[in-house]
């Protein structure tokens, strides 16, 4: 049986082609205005003072916030009950997964007249963190590994313990690579190689479900049950153990979240992945590697680079935020460990990551996104028209200026939620409303810091 | 201040940013509708030479191309929706000019000057391109006489799943500058057809992963702004093998790529600004 898994690698390897040197598409983004920029900036600041000035009389920490269980309204609740609509989307993530591997081998080898590019890193990637907000841990349900696991009935009996020791290290290290693959590998949308990619995960996965238990792996090695699991904190929803559905001021889920330090990690790992994608692109970037950014071979010129700067700029990103932290700790005088202060206080980090991905994605989300309409009718590009609609021309006269002024608001919005997180948290850790707004004062600027950084990279030129 | 009034002073907050943003964008559409009137000076300068562009404003821009760079510093061509764009470029060899999406192309010869001009009609920033090699530009000289210009297909000879079609070309110097032949399965040929396959130096091209059935190819020459001069030639001919599986569509690769058969190089953008 191994022989065999091994034999069906080796052919998924054979099959790669030579790299592809095409980007996916071509970029039809445009840089905000600099006006933009410092109104945003400006707003965050002010803001950060307003939700300051309100706590500063605040005595008391509540850990509550207001819910509203959603299974009183006749339909949710009737949808909750009937399974066959949760069903339906386990049947058609396994299909989509299955679909994605088959099109990336089989069909057209140009990303955009095959679906396999566009449904992972635009949809997928782009775009499937929003049902997330809103609608809590959808990844939970419609996760094809997950899922064909379950349709297969494999044995849920592990063959082997996990060991314990490893906590979610192997997420961790999952992720990098899959951001290693989407920001430094030069040609992260050829089809061929992103269908062999994904089978291969697809088997690793598999496996892993099978050697050490489904759910052991899937929150301990499958770093999109952690990256969404991270999100899912951050949604308006959420269904707890007894079967509500709880309706719930965004982000207040973060009050619950307690984490361990390689959660920490994670996290950090995400703020910094994603604020990298932003970086690498701007002509700043290319000034500083010395790298001429137009002339050259793309990504090919950079890929050793980039290979380093991912792996510093997750070093820099946690090392800013555990010196802010640690400025914190000094000036209140706790005798909270650093560490301590630090794990309780990374989930304020979270809307912030998860803003910039909102605001970053965007224009890939709204324009190359579009292509998925024309691709469904002829996902493995040989001319079919299943739905009718492989004619769909792209809309190209998007609005930049309302593109322009979501990405504002959401990154402003985030930042406010993550100050309104940071001060309620150490509220609850300092039990003291002196020292919580002391202990503010660094968590503050490092926030005020990272909103202008976002705006900064949607700003500046880029590549 | 109990924990409830902090919630909704925190909405009032976000409710506020918001609408802040709001406003300043509108402000801002103000700030720039009180330069309508300089709009209107330029445009009565341009009245006489270009009537039908009336309503625009042409921007125009000096471009050299030196060591396969953008004399532009950073290299990028910012213009707004609706401007007519005006591309004075000249380059120290020879190469062909491409801006993605808006899909202009201009061959560019050594040292002399080519003028791109083009409307400005959706917002964005795209690549522009200039790919290298590909075409036999030692042929020089003067724009030539195209008016003669026949192509026929000599043959079509099919091996399984591929079909190698030879043209014969008459009446105009062929390889020679921009002067190239588009082809095209089972479809006819338009003026500006960006779906077609590009031929420069040779006079036969392999289409491969053709699927089994009743096929027409068609051919015609074009000239560097690919307009089609003269004739369009066709050739029914029957592919009889069934197509393996994992084939690639290699015939379709003219129209993702514009392949030239040469390197293409990044060297700037296009800017188009929303119109205020």
């Amino acid at each position: 049986m191994k022989k065999i898994f091994f034999i069906i690698v080796l052919i998924q390897f054979l099959l790669i082609p030579n790299a592809y040197a095409h980007g996916f598409g071509s970029k039809i983004d445009l840089p905000i205005p600099g006006y933009l920029y410092w109104f945003g900036g400006g707003a965050a600041v002010v803001a950060s003072f307003a939700i300051i000035s309100l706590f500063v009389r605040s005595k008391a920490y509540d850990d509550s916030y207001r819910t509203y269980n959603l299974r009183n309204i006749g339909i949710v609740d009737a949808l909750y009950r009937n399974k066959s609509l949760l069903n339906v989307f386990k049947v058609l993530s396994v299909a989509l997964l299955i679909l994605t591997i088959l099109t990336g081998v089989l069909g057209a080898q140009f990303p955009v007249k095959n679906f396999a590019p566009t449904f992972v890193w635009v949809v997928w990637w782009g775009g499937f963190i929003w049902l997330h907000i809103l609608f809590g841990d959808s990844w939970n349900f419609v996760n094809p590994w997950k899922n064909i696991f379950e349709l297969i009935k494999f044995d849920e009996k592990p063959l082997r313990q996990y060991p314990e020791k490893l906590k979610s290290w192997p997420a961790f290290g999952f992720f990098l690579i899959f951001a290693w693959i989407e920001l430094v590998y030069p040609t992260p949308a050829h089809p061929q190689f992103l269908g062999n990619i994904i089978f291969v995960y697809s088997i690793i996965v598999l496996a892993g479900m099978r050697i050490f238990g489904k759910d052991k792996w899937l929150d301990n090695c499958e770093p999109f049950t952690v990256f969404f699991n991270f999100v899912s904190n951050f949604s308006a929803t959420r269904v707890t153990s007894d079967g509500r559905i709880l309706l719930r001021p965004i982000a207040s889920g973060l009050l619950d979240a307690r984490y361990r330090f390689d959660q920490l990690c994670f996290l950090i790992l995400i703020l910094s992945v994603v604020s990298f994608d932003g970086l690498i692109s701007t002509l700043f970037w290319y000034d500083v590697i010395g790298i001429d950014a137009f002339g050259g071979s793309g990504r090919y010129d950079v890929i050793y680079v980039n290979t380093a700067g991912i792996i510093i700029s997750f070093l820099v990103f946690f090392s800013v935020f555990y010196s802010f932290i640690a400025i914190s700790r000094a000036i209140t005088n706790t005798n909270i460990a650093t560490l301590d202060l630090a794990q309780k206080l990374v989930p304020a980090l979270l809307p912030i990551s998860i803003v910039y991905h909102l605001a970053h994605y965007s224009a890939y989300f709204f324009l190359n996104g579009q292509l998925i309409i024309k691709l469904i009718s002829d996902p493995f590009g040989f001319g079919w028209d299943i739905f009718g609609t492989s004619s769909y021309e792209i809309v190209r006269t998007i609005d930049f200026i309302l593109l322009w002024n979501y990405q504002v608001a959401v990154i402003v919005i985030g930042h406010i939620l993550s100050v309104y997180i940071a001060h309620r948290i150490s509220l609850r850790v300092f039990k003291d409303s002196k020292k919580s707004i002391i202990s503010q004062a660094p968590i503050l600027l490092l926030m005020v810091c990272y909103t202008i950084l976002g705006l900064w990279l949607l700003s500046t030129s880029s590549v | 201040m109990s924990l409830q009034n902090n919630t909704n002073l925190l909405y009032a907050i976000i409710g506020i940013a918001i609408l802040a943003i709001a406003v300043f964008t509108f402000v801002g559409f103000d700030e720039e509708t009180a330069e309508t009137p300089v709009v209107e000076e330029e445009v009565e300068i341009e009245v006489a030479e270009e009537p039908s562009i009336v309503e625009e404003k042409i921007k125009e821009f000096d471009i050299s191309i030196v060591d396969r760079k953008m004399t532009l510093d950073p290299p990028i061509i910012s213009v707004e929706v609706g401007n007519q764009v005006l591309l004075n470029i000249i380059s120290d060899e020879d190469l062909m000019f491409h801006i993605h999406e808006y899909d202009h192309e201009i061959m560019l010869v050594a040292d002399e000057l080519k003028v791109l001009s083009f409307p400005a009609m959706f917002p964005g920033r795209f690549e522009i391109e200039v790919h290298i090699g590909g075409h036999d530009m030692d042929m020089g000289g003067m724009e030539m006489d195209a008016s003669n210009a026949q192509i026929s297909i000599e043959s079509v000879m099919v091996m399984e799943n591929m079909a190698t079609v030879s043209v014969e070309i008459e009446g105009v110097e062929f390889p020679s500058k921009g002067i190239h032949w588009h082809v095209k399965l089972d479809e006819e040929l338009k003026n500006h057809d960006h779906s077609a396959l590009m031929v420069f130096d040779e006079k036969s091209y392999v289409l491969k992963a053709i699927p089994k059935g009743e096929h027409t190819v068609y051919v015609s020459l074009v000239n560097a702004e690919h307009e089609l001069i003269g004739n369009q030639a066709s050739k029914t001919f029957t592919i009889e093998t069934e197509m393996e599986d994992g084939m690639n569509m290699e015939e379709e690769h003219g129209e993702e790529g514009h392949d030239h058969g040469g390197e293409a190089i990044l060297i700037g953008f296009l800017e188009v600004m929303p119109k205020a």
